[in-house]
């Protein structure tokens, strides 16, 4: 069991808070990312949650009971930093086993349990080598496993691969969403790599200037943002506001046909790329030309000048040259519109 | 290859010579009978002197010994005590007026400590601590304190207290904390600062002098007062006594050290 709230929680140092009235459920046995630009204080949050530091208001509760004030060590909570704290005078093995000897449980079940998340983890071969002699992957792997031997009621990971090579990094996500997976522990994963909350996630609360302005299940997230400000935060710029007539966005001298009741004043965007670019005339495309190309990569991103506004599409082809007049298409079920009186919406709301 | 192999040799030597140099006379004349202007050698050779202090002197110097040591491993204990909280503090933390504490713990090494003790006397006469292991041993405190607090603050610097908290997280209590994380990864320093302070204590002249005012004495006062009465094969004798205990202390230590490292601490 592993359900965590927060209650109008705020936290900070001394008398300095840095988020403010924070509410937040996290369901038992998901793992919940926590996403949001660096120094948002998600580290801060972390370290109250886990009774490292004091909330300066609201609660805490886990599992129907009120942790506020109880002790780190008493917590059924772990938190994993980001750097992975290996004692250094001890061996893989007995790092590993550390928490469960705080606990003065017996020896036998200690090296059982340890060997069951050592194979979990497989870090088996590597039990009785020192801790310097591993690569980082291999250290956070063990940071992973001392604190899953523990079995706490939740899971804390304070962006703990955020230091690794993107190869390896991608390796831990896979293998972090496995253990969650078949351990069922509810695990809460603070994260400023949007890709990694997308891939490992149940839920992500967007979390800007100390609050959470939206939570949803990735998909729902990245396809309808609540308002312009998480698009863009989401690596979405093409924002569009003007009116809806007979199905046709008019907004200063663009048409573009969609599929939406009239609306007198309203903002649409679309992903960069869900925009098809072509070199050659297409009905119903908007003409416009290229003012600015960056090589991505697998995709290419171009700006596109259409007169009044620009808008930037991502594209597999990168055949399009800088000041090249091409077409652009808008496929109508690709667009999402916010409605003009937006408001974030409630933190708990799925 | 062959070349540093005998590079390092020399420099070797050379540094085993330069440490041993200046024992070589303390052990000629510890076991000479006749020595005289300009023989290079004495002329000759006895164990008067070693006899002098086994027998005769014996029971003296046991009881310097153990005044020597008594008051050497009360100030190394207590400048730990003081020095582990107060250096911790200057190394890991930021408050006003730090530099300020870290200035004026320099004062009693800066200030002769001839001027300190004599100062510190006056008080202490008030305080009725002369004359007394205490205000010997606090007296030594005042020299060997800063260079604990000042070798603990170094070690603390590079301590990242986020081990501690990792260690809490994982269900540690404070006191399970610090036995099992903080003290391992800090007993390098602490063992190099409990040394210091023991054989900073333990050559003490000076200060036991005054304090002590003659009723507490230390090996070093011993040695003073023989070496006043010209008999200097006993002096020399004695000087190396004095001695023995450091070298088993630091060879103690070095292995210790030599094991540990400064491992893990980043």
């Amino acid at each position: 069991m592993g359900r965590l709230q927060l209650n109008n929680l705020s936290v900070g140092y001394g008398s300095k808070a840095i988020m403010t009235a924070l509410d937040l459920q996290v369901n038992d046995g998901e793992l919940l990312c926590l996403l949001g630009p660096s120094g948002a204080g998600k580290t801060t949050l972390l370290k109250t949650i886990g009774g490292l530091i004091p909330p300066l208001q609201g609660s805490i509760v886990l599992d129907d009971m009120d942790v506020t004030r109880m002790k780190a060590d008493k917590r059924d909570v772990v938190l994993l930093f980001q750097k992975p704290l290996l004692f250094p005078f001890q061996n893989v093995l007995e790092n590993i086993g550390f928490g469960l000897r705080m606990q003065k449980i017996d020896s036998k079940a200690i090296a059982e349990k340890c060997h069951k998340v050592m194979e979990l983890t497989e870090l088996t071969p590597l039990a009785n080598k020192r801790v310097d002699e591993l690569s980082g992957g291999q250290q956070q792997r063990v940071a992973l496993a001392r604190a899953l031997v523990l079995e706490p009621s939740i899971l804390l990971l304070d962006e703990p691969l955020s230091s690794l090579d993107p190869d390896l990094r991608q390796k831990m996500q896979h293998l972090i969403r496995r253990l969650q997976r078949q351990t069922a522990t509810t695990m809460l994963f603070v994260t400023h790599d949007q890709s990694e909350a997308f891939s490992m996630s149940d839920r992500i609360a967007l979390l800007i200037h100390g609050k959470i302005r939206q939570l949803d299940r990735p998909e729902k997230l990245f396809r309808s943002p609540a308002n312009p400000d998480l698009a863009i935060f989401l690596g979405n710029p093409n924002i569009i506001t003007g009116c809806i007539q007979d199905k046709i966005l008019t907004s200063q001298n663009l048409s573009i046909a969609v599929n939406h009741p009239n609306a007198a004043e309203i903002t649409a965007t679309i992903r960069p790329e869900d925009i098809v670019l072509s070199d050659i005339e297409i009905a119903d495309g908007i003409p416009g030309t290229v003012s600015a190309k960056q090589f991505e990569g697998t995709l290419t991103r171009f700006t596109v000048d259409l007169g009044q506004t620009s808008l930037t599409a991502l594209c597999f082809s990168d055949s399009f040259s800088l000041g090249q007049k091409i077409w652009l298409q808008f496929p109508v079920e690709k667009f999402h519109f916010f409605t003009t009186d937006d408001q974030p919406p409630l933190p708990n709301g799925q | 290859m062959k070349k540093t192999n005998s590079a390092q040799y020399t420099i070797f030597v050379l540094v085993l010579f330069t440490i041993i140099v200046p024992f070589i006379p303390l052990i000629l004349w510890s076991l000479s009978e006749q020595w005289f202007y300009p023989a290079a050698l004495p002329q000759k050779f006895g164990l008067r002197a070693w006899n002098y202090i086994f027998s005769t002197a014996g029971e003296q110097i046991i009881r310097g010994l153990v005044a020597s040591f008594s008051v050497a491993l009360t100030t190394s204990i207590l400048s730990l005590f003081i020095g582990y909280p107060a250096g911790r503090a200057l190394g890991l933390y930021n408050f006003k007026g730090k530099k300020f504490i870290a200035l004026l713990l320099l004062l009693p090494i800066v200030v002769p400590p001839l001027s300190t003790s004599m100062g510190l006397h006056l008080w202490f006469l008030h305080l009725n601590l002369t004359e007394h292991f205490l205000g010997v041993v606090l007296v030594h405190l005042t020299f060997c304190l800063p260079y604990s607090i000042y070798v603990i603050s170094g070690v603390f610097s590079d301590f990242n207290p986020d081990f501690e908290a990792q260690a809490r997280s994982l269900g540690a209590t404070s006191w399970q904390v610090f036995v099992r994380v903080t003290l391992p990864m800090t007993l390098p320093g602490v063992t190099v600062a409990a040394l210091f302070a023991f054989l900073l204590s333990w050559s003490q002249y000076l200060s036991t002098l005054i304090i002590g005012g003659g009723k507490i004495l230390t090996l070093p006062i011993l040695l003073f007062s023989l070496m006043d009465g010209g008999d200097r094969p006993v002096a020399s004798a004695i000087s190396l006594i004095f001695i023995c205990p450091v070298f088993v202390v630091l060879a103690a230590s070095a292995q210790s050290l030599g094991r540990q490292g400064l491992r893990g601490i980043r």
